[in-house]
Parts: C-alpha cells; structure tokens; sequence
C-alpha cells in the first residue's frame, strides 16, 4: 500500500504531528554556567625574546605581576624584568658563564670538603701544640723572672 | 574593546608592522586602543600604558615583539 503511514497525522493537531516526526532526543546534562577561572599569574614564556642592548632591555615593556626574560644578542647576559601589581618593573642583570673543566673539578673538590676539612683541623692543632711548646720555651724564664721580681716585692 | 592581536599575524602583519613604525599611535587609536594624550607619543611609553591597562596581556607583547623580530632579521 503506497499511502499506509505508520505515523498516522489526525487532522487539525499539528503539535502532535511534531511529536511524531521527530527523532528520540538523548538526555543532555543542564548545562553549567562557565566559572571565571583565575587568570594564570606565572608568564607563558612563548620562546627567547631577544634584546640588543641593556637600554632595549629596561625600555621593554612589562605588564603588572608579570615578568619576562631578555637575552642580549651581543653580550652573554640575560635580563629578568619583572613588574610588580603596580606595574614598577624591577630589572635584574645576570651573566651567563661557561662551566669549564677545571670548574667542574673545583666543584667536585669542593664537595670533599668535611674530609679535608678535618685532616686540616688535626693539622692545625698539632701546629698549635707545637707553636704553644716553643712559646712556653721562650717565654717561661721571662714569667719566672717576673715571678721572682713579683715576690721580691711582695718582701720588701 | 580589546583587539585580540596587537598586529593580526598573517599576510597583513608585515604591512600593519610599517604603518605601526611610521606613526604608532594613530595606528593603535584606529584600532581601538584607549591612548590618553598624557602618554605621550614615544612606542614604549605608550606599549607600556597598554599593558599597565590590561589593554594588551604579556603574552601580546611577546609574540608581536617576536615576530617583529624575525622581520628585522
């Protein structure tokens, strides 16, 4: 039967000839109004801004709570500009050095130093013992004189 | 308002580069940018108010400083 309708349309109600067209509609969540998430205070660094000189530097400009982070195209020397919430920007200059080989052996040795820090100390002590033996060498007939005068005086 | 790229990256950056280097301000007052005349007309001070302002964020600051850069180069 070419006319057979399974969704019969009486006449007169076209409410209910909607209901009928349309397709099942999913559940959906009430959606939730968007919160104001705070706004993110550390700087997204977005790659290296480069600078040429120092004065470029101190004119960049810094927004407030924010801080950025310039490296001088001619010098190996980085600028740490940072404003605060009023907006005083505050410049710190830093100098970039190689670590060397022997920097790092320094460092190393450096890292041995409670050893060698106590092998000293039992050296120094015996020094002290030494230099307190000949002081007391050099020294002690001067006090005994003195002592001597000291009694001789106390008699008269 | 608020422009949401200092230099609208594209095509037409380097041409908004040339008209922004030749009279900064006016460039920035045709787009929107809330300049009061005590800032006076030097780029820096004027860059600076916008960010002082909240007009432009760091990050706008950072990206059309680096683009301009490549330009440069």
């Amino acid at each position: 039967m070419a006319g057979f309708n399974y969704y019969p349309v009486p006449y007169g109600n076209p409410y209910l000839a909607n209901i009928y067209q349309q397709p099942p509609q999913p559940i959906q969540p009430m959606p939730v109004p968007a919160q104001q998430q705070p706004a993110p205070t550390a700087p997204q660094a977005t790659g290296i801004l480069w600078v040429t000189s120092e004065a470029e530097a101190q004119a960049f400009p810094v927004a407030p709570n924010n801080a950025v982070a310039l490296w001088d195209s001619s010098r190996p020397t980085i600028y740490l500009k940072q404003a605060d919430a009023s907006g005083k920007p505050v410049i710190k200059v830093y100098d970039l050095t190689e670590r060397t080989e022997t920097a790092r052996v320094a460092f190393s040795e450096n890292k041995n130093t409670e050893t060698a820090g106590k092998n000293q100390q039992s050296e120094i002590d015996a020094l002290w013992a030494a230099v307190e033996e000949i002081r007391q060498k050099v020294d002690g007939p001067k006090r005994e004189s003195k002592k001597k005068e000291a009694t001789d005086d106390d008699a008269k | 308002m608020m422009p949401n790229n200092l230099m609208m990256a594209g095509p037409q950056f380097f041409q908004n580069l040339q008209l922004f280097k030749s009279n900064p301000l006016k460039f920035l007052l045709q787009r929107g940018f809330n300049i009061p005349e005590s800032v006076g007309t030097d780029p820096n001070a004027i860059m600076q108010h916008l960010v002082q302002t909240g007009q432009v964020s760091q990050e706008q600051i950072n990206s059309a400083y680096q683009m301009a850069q490549r330009f440069r180069r």
